[in-house]
């Protein structure tokens, strides 16, 4: 086995890998804000290692650029998706897009994110 | 049988937790479980067609890709407000 060879079997290992874990840790979450982060991956990386795999391997280079239109559709596209799906989430379960007054997401001791408290309104 | 073809035997494993993901659980989570299974059979499209060394396969990958970007917005727009 030439080392090119066993470079594009590695790349195609890892680009599976990559993905199989995701696809665990998706099943594992039990949120959908946090199964989207899991979406990632496979989509950026695995994808990008695919087509590397894909140029050092492959002689005819229509395939290597198919490849790359494919990672750049996946990769610019992903977070568009992403962001539009965690916006829906959100959406239905808080009836709104912006945060509300009660919506405060505690951080460390005493410190909080959100928005400022009206007077006489506790934290 | 060669790198590729192994892998995309491989890469159909991760198929099975988003089925699980897509079969349980609220509406929003099947529909991440959804998206997540596109990407997957876009990666596997891909793998297949370097397999079988089919130039004209590669262009399955890309219209799944184009397709499940839309696809996943329409889903977000219904989901989001009437579903």
């Amino acid at each position: 086995m030439t080392a090119g060879a066993l470079a594009v079997d590695l790349l195609v290992g890892a680009a599976v890998l990559l993905t199989l874990a995701s696809a665990l840790g998706l099943a594992v979450m039990r949120d959908a804000y946090q199964r989207l982060h899991y979406i990632a991956p496979p989509a950026t990386l695995s994808s990008a290692l695919l087509t590397a795999a894909l140029l050092l391997g492959e002689p005819q280079k229509q395939a290597g650029v198919k490849a790359f239109l494919v990672t750049a559709l996946l990769t610019l596209m992903n977070g568009v998706v992403t962001h539009a799906t965690a916006r829906a989430a959100r959406i239905r379960r808080h009836g709104r897009w912006i945060p509300v007054q009660e919506e405060r997401v505690p951080l460390a001791k005493g410190e909080y994110a959100g928005p400022p408290l009206r007077e006489g309104r506790k934290p | 049988m060669n790198a590729w073809l192994v892998g995309a035997a491989v890469l159909m494993l991760a198929l099975l937790p988003c089925a699980w993901v897509c079969l349980r659980g609220r509406p929003m989570d099947r529909l991440v479980g959804l998206e997540m299974t596109g990407v997957v059979l876009t990666l596997l499209l891909l793998l297949l067609a370097e397999g079988f060394h089919r130039i004209p396969f590669f262009d399955l990958a890309l219209a799944l890709g184009i397709l499940q970007f839309g696809a996943g917005l329409v889903f977000t727009r219904f989901l989001e407000r009437w579903l």
